[in-house]
């Protein structure tokens, strides 16, 4: 557990620069983007109700009030979100190849420590994870600051005083990464833990095997993205319907998953023990 | 300690962020309107088994479905995660199929008209689909003995119907089973009429053999605005069944160059328009016109044998009449005081049979005319009516009014 903690610590130290750059232009490109739309939402009333051309109630009647759920779908706020997670993609191969790209072959030094080689793979797997929940929950603090600064500029009879918790929930795009439900994001969450595990597999093929190896760890992510599909396709392509319920298919889906996940990590294991070279 | 700081730092981080989301989000339906239903009249225990489908919004960006019944509100968010991805919005009665009897149901459609049940069976209809074209080549049936649970299918290989035919409902009593399709025939798209019939199969448990469908011709009707009910004497035992077309239609305004009509003055002008009744006999298949020689109508509810029943809404509140088909005389039946609220015959969700029992639901988009109203066919009395009532003032955190639908009401066992 000691060692395991301290190859954690060591992978989220040598991340930590690159990733807090990340952050900054994440939220500082959307803070400008909460900015400029509280303005031009500010600039558009004014010229609507210049002269008492209209009261408050009339332009509400024509047009939504302002609230956080206005800046959730601009380009501004859902494109840094998006560099993120493509961002955090990236780091899941980069967290490997780095070890071995580097000018000084890192992972000599890592794979020498006396300590189980699995110990790296799961420090590298909870550093990915630490980032993704940590960059989702500094979102969620973030909007607490827009919604202070949509409360500071927008006058109250002009704004939509949605809850943080309520807007979150209802918009779409952000319930993809914020499920509503504590059960979905461990549904969510646990997928996407399953997919980092086999992506590191595969990863381990290729340098295990090199050229060949590309294409064992293709094979292998399709053969699991097939496997977990399976209980889908089968009945559609046998019933054209869902034969089975959805606690059912809730079930078998859970048991595929977690089977991948073992034979992941086994697999893991066997090619960091023994088929790993530097 | 320092060593780890970042790492302590994101954790923590990571923790308290999701926490106090999620804590928030739990508590998030305690926000919301809750509503109730109170009796104003008649028996209680008549609505004991109602469930009521809604949902709720208050601008662009939230919306809530939630199920009411007599023990009151359950959101959507409310249920476990199961609930929520095995399609929340089915029908109560199908979900109940499905908990008692999961191997009868598995893979079946989930469309609560394309089901019937007895004291003994459960029968389920549905169409076989060609693989080369979308019309249904065959229409089947499928029986489960509640208490055997033996299966029997039965096939009607060319049932000539259309692309776009649905089942609308599925009578069983103790001999057989009816099924009502209504097939379109053909769309005129330039007047926006479609030509429709009623198919109506018969399947006899005993013979083990469908007759030959009986088809009623309901002509053209718009393809908006229409309403087509159907109706049998008696669902125990038919053997007599009604089938209504027509359309909400609107009165020219006295005076046309004033331009639109307000919302309130085209609710007024509304109408009932039937342009097809017909009356058919299930024993011989002989198929009758009723020409109604009286305006005093409205929306179909019913029919008992002898009377049509109509709910009718005017200045002077809401009427159930009843017109006999062989007198041709309508009496009215019972009338409701609607203390000046309007009310549009849009707002009237279908009516739903439970034995004699007519329930009516009323979700009247303003006002607090949200209720529910039951009278009983064969003694055409009122015996239930009850007000769908909010605990609070139906409003969100701006003080803007929530739009409420009460969007389908269920009869469950």
């Amino acid at each position: 557990m000691k060692n395991y903690l301290k190859l954690l610590n060591f992978e989220i130290n040598r991340f930590s620069k690159l990733y807090f750059l990340m952050l900054a232009i994440i939220f500082s490109v959307q803070l400008i983007s909460v900015f400029y739309h509280i303005f031009s939402y500010l600039a558009f009333v004014k010229m609507e109700t210049k002269g008492g051309r209209m009261t408050p109630e009339q332009f509400l009647a024509e047009h939504f009030p302002f609230g956080l759920s206005n800046v959730f779908y601009t380009r501004g706020f859902l494109i840094p979100i998006l560099i993120g997670v493509v961002g955090l993609i990236l780091y899941v191969f980069f967290i490997w190849y780095r070890d071995w790209m580097a000018r000084n072959t890192f992972i000599y030094r890592l794979l020498m420590l006396p300590t189980s080689r699995m110990n790296i793979f799961y420090a590298k797997l909870s550093a990915i994870m630490l980032f993704v929940l940590t960059t989702v929950g500094i979102q969620l603090i973030f909007l607490v600051l827009y919604k202070k600064i949509i409360e500071w500029f927008i006058p109250v009879v002009y704004r939509d005083d949605l809850s943080i918790t309520m807007a979150v929930v209802t918009s779409p795009y952000l319930n993809t990464i914020v499920p509503a439900h504590l059960s979905s994001f461990f549904v969510a969450y646990g997928l996407g833990l399953a997919a980092v595990i086999v992506v590191f597999t595969a990863i381990l093929f290729e340098r295990s095997f090199q050229l060949v190896g590309i294409l064992y760890g293709l094979l292998y992510a399709v053969f699991s993205f097939v496997l977990f599909s399976l209980p889908l396709v089968v009945q559609l392509l046998m019933f054209e319907t869902l034969y089975l319920y959805a606690d059912e298919m809730f079930i078998l889906m859970t048991a595929i998953v977690i089977g991948i996940i073992v034979v992941s990590l086994l697999t893991s294991r066997y090619l960091l023990n023994h088929k790993v070279s530097v | 300690m320092k060593k780890y700081s970042k790492l302590i730092v994101l954790t923590v981080v990571m923790l308290v962020a999701w926490t106090v989301f999620y804590v928030h989000a739990h508590q998030i339906t305690d926000s919301f309107v809750r509503f109730s239903i109170k009796t104003i009249e008649g028996d209680e225990s008549l609505i004991e088994h109602v469930v009521i489908r809604g949902d709720m919004s208050s601008s662009n960006f939230t919306y809530e479905p939630f199920v009411l019944t007599k023990d009151g509100t359950t959101f959507m968010r409310e249920t476990s995660f199961i609930e929520r991805i095995s399609d929340y919005h089915k029908s109560e009665k199908v979900k109940q199929l499905q908990l008692k009897h999961r191997q009868f149901m598995r893979g079946k459609n989930v469309n609560s008209d394309n089901y019937a049940t007895t004291d003994d069976k459960i029968v389920y209809a549905d169409f076989i689909y060609s693989k080369f074209n979308f019309d249904p080549e065959k229409v089947k049936i499928e029986t489960l003995d509640k208490n055997t649970n033996e299966k029997k299918t039965a096939v009607i290989d060319n049932p000539e119907l259309n692309t776009f035919a649905y089942i609308e409902k599925v009578i069983a009593y103790d001999e057989g089973v009816y099924v009502a399709v209504e097939n379109y025939l053909d769309t005129d798209y330039e007047t926006d009429m479609n030509e429709i019939t009623w198919n109506i199969y018969h399947y006899e448990f005993s013979r083990g053999t469908f007759d030959e469908p009986i088809v009623v011709s309901l002509g053209k009707i718009p393809s908006y605005n229409n309403i087509t009910q159907f109706f049998v004497d008696d669902e125990n035992d038919p053997k007599e069944m009604i089938v209504l077309a027509g359309l909400i239609d609107y009165a020219v305004p006295e005076d046309e160059a004033s331009g639109f009509p307000s919302y309130e003055e085209e609710i007024v002008s509304e109408y009932i328009n039937l342009s097809a009744i017909k009356k058919v006999d299930l024993k011989t298949g002989n198929v009758t016109d009723i020409n109604m020689e009286t305006d005093q109508n409205g929306i179909p509810v019913g029919y008992n044998g002898k009377e049509l029943l109509f709910i009718e809404r005017n200045a002077a509140g809401l009427h159930y009449h009843a017109y006999d088909i062989e007198t041709k005389k309508t009496t009215t039946i019972v009338s409701l005081p609607l203390e000046g609220a309007i009310v549009s015959y849009w707002d009237f969700s279908e009516p739903i049979q439970d034995g004699r029992l007519i329930y009516t639901l009323l979700n009247s988009e303003y006002g607090d005319n949200k209720m529910i109203l039951v009278i009983d066919e064969k003694e055409k009395e009122l015996v239930y009516k009850g007000a769908i009532e909010p605990d609070r003032l139906i409003e969100n955190r701006n003080g803007d009014e929530m739009i409420v639908y009460f969007n389908e009401m269920e009869i469950v066992d």
